[in-house]
């Protein structure tokens, strides 16, 4: 008698927790979904702007986890995300930060941060009539793409208009030791504090270690970006 | 406390004075206890503050567009708000998919020295290449021209197919192995260095073969591309006249 009414039980709540899943998964609020249209629409005439320029742009899509370097329409490289962290400047627990809007707005003129600076070799010609010397030194070998731009731990690409994105390999922490760390707090305390902050809003994003590599070394210059909204 | 007594107490004993008595001495104001006080408030508010300064990190999760606030529409209006803003979304995904690359492009990384062939989202080809050095060269004399050999980046297009090229040598060959400039023209031409082929994609920049296969994947050229033998065949073979070029 009791397994039965156990039995019973059971068979009660499974039913009403499927009555309420459907109940809660039913359509949408019509106003919310027009909402998300015009949302959705305006994110698209923002891609086909970007498409139609000249200039790189990244696309980042915190949904599928990815951030998309492309030209003119096309994708160009797409770097997978492990992890996505949106970062305020805070003075005493006091946002001074915008963590709304950013989504859906272009941000322009991103540029690396430390520079990828290219250090140029300059060739000098052989003087006049020695061309044909065999003795000649041979011409430089220029180093590997690895050789020539090394990847600093923890750098980021700065954005007009007060957006950092800070990218950092997968598993390994940035922080490095107890003086990196307390360098790294300084420099965030010295950030916020001032009385007009460059970076307004930050993303931390994680990328697998070739990812990370291979976007600090490819990155054109002034790349804009825009961020979608989560779908 | 007790450490302290008999530290005291064994400074007294060697002939030093207590350090106890020098603080009973001090006027009450001045005592190092009401002093410890304030200091552990201060330390402890400032340390409050700096734990809350600097940059708040959260889960991107936690971050929804904010939809923004309507008017409420009649039924009937929403209904037609509704169908127009998918009619509208139809339009745009169409008009962003035109924009992308239809059919065979190339994607070139000038830094890492990748190509690739692609054809509607399927890469055909991943090879490694050979892009400019980014060297400089000066002249010397009285002209001072001085060149950049970078690769240039943007999108670009396939402006001519030749087999077989032959080289007209620029100045700056000449400069660069301290010959002189020739004046008569046939002088300049080059047989062989180029490969098997070329792909001409604008200001005399091209993507051709090379002399030097050991030197595939480092950053060697004058600001064209180069490819190994085979897969120099294989993007000829692949790629049709006016195919787009993307390079980053």
């Amino acid at each position: 008698m009791t397994a039965t009414a156990t039995r019973v039980s059971v068979a009660v709540t499974v039913s009403l927790a499927v009555v309420l899943s459907l109940a809660a998964s039913g359509p949408a609020d019509p106003k919310d979904e027009a909402r998300r249209l015009v949302i959705q629409n305006e994110i698209l005439q923002k891609q086909i702007e970007l498409a139609s320029q000249e200039a790189f742009c990244l696309v980042l899509d915190p949904s599928a986890q990815t951030m998309t370097l492309m030209l003119k329409g096309a994708v160009l490289r797409t770097y997978r995300i492990s992890d996505l962290e949106i970062g305020d400047p805070r003075v005493a627990f006091v946002s001074r930060g915008e963590t709304i809007g950013w989504q859906g707005k272009i941000w322009s003129r991103g540029a690396l941060v430390p520079p990828r600076d290219q250090d140029r070799i300059e060739i000098i010609p052989p003087p006049p009539g020695a061309a044909d010397d065999e003795n000649a030194a041979a011409p430089p070998v220029p180093p590997t793409p690895e050789e020539r731009y090394p990847v600093p731990p923890r750098y980021g690409i700065r954005f007009e208009d007060g957006l950092f994105v800070e990218v950092s390999p997968t598993g390994e922490s940035t922080s490095g030791g107890l003086w990196a760390r307390i360098g790294a707090w300084w420099d965030d305390l010295w950030e916020v504090t001032r009385v007009e902050p460059t970076d307004r809003l930050r993303l931390r994003l994680h990328l697998r270690r070739e990812d990370s590599e291979a976007l600090y070394r490819s990155l054109p210059p002034d790349t804009k970006l825009l961020a979608l909204p989560p779908r | 406390m007790i450490g302290g007594n008999l530290n005291a107490a064994r400074g007294e004993a060697l002939g030093r004075p207590r350090r106890s008595a020098l603080v009973v001495s001090l006027p009450w104001r001045l005592r190092p206890g009401k002093w410890g006080v304030i200091a552990a408030i201060l330390v402890t508010v400032l340390g409050a503050a700096a734990h809350g300064t600097g940059f708040a990190y959260r889960p991107a999760t936690e971050f929804a567009m904010v939809l923004p606030s309507q008017p409420s529409p009649n039924p009937d209006a929403l209904r037609k708000s509704l169908a127009r803003l998918r009619s509208q979304q139809r339009t745009l995904q169409a008009a962003l998919r035109q924009k992308s690359p239809r059919g065979t492009h190339l994607i070139i990384d000038q830094t890492l020295n990748r190509l690739q062939v692609k054809k509607d989202g399927d890469t055909l080809l991943d090879v490694r290449c050979s892009a400019g050095s980014g060297m400089l060269l000066q002249e010397g004399g009285g002209k001072k021209r001085r060149w950049i050999f970078d690769t240039p980046r943007g999108q670009f297009r396939v402006l001519q197919k030749v087999q077989n090229p032959v080289w007209k040598k620029p100045d700056w060959a000449f400069v660069e192995e301290g010959k002189p400039i020739p004046t008569d023209p046939d002088e300049r031409f080059e047989y062989g260095t180029l490969g098997e082929y070329a792909l001409h994609f604008g200001n005399g920049y091209m993507i051709h073969g090379t002399l030097y296969e050991r030197l595939i994947g480092r950053s060697v050229t004058h600001g064209c591309i180069r490819l190994g033998k085979e897969d120099l065949r294989k993007v000829w073979s692949s790629v049709p006249h006016g195919t787009p070029i993307y390079i980053y």
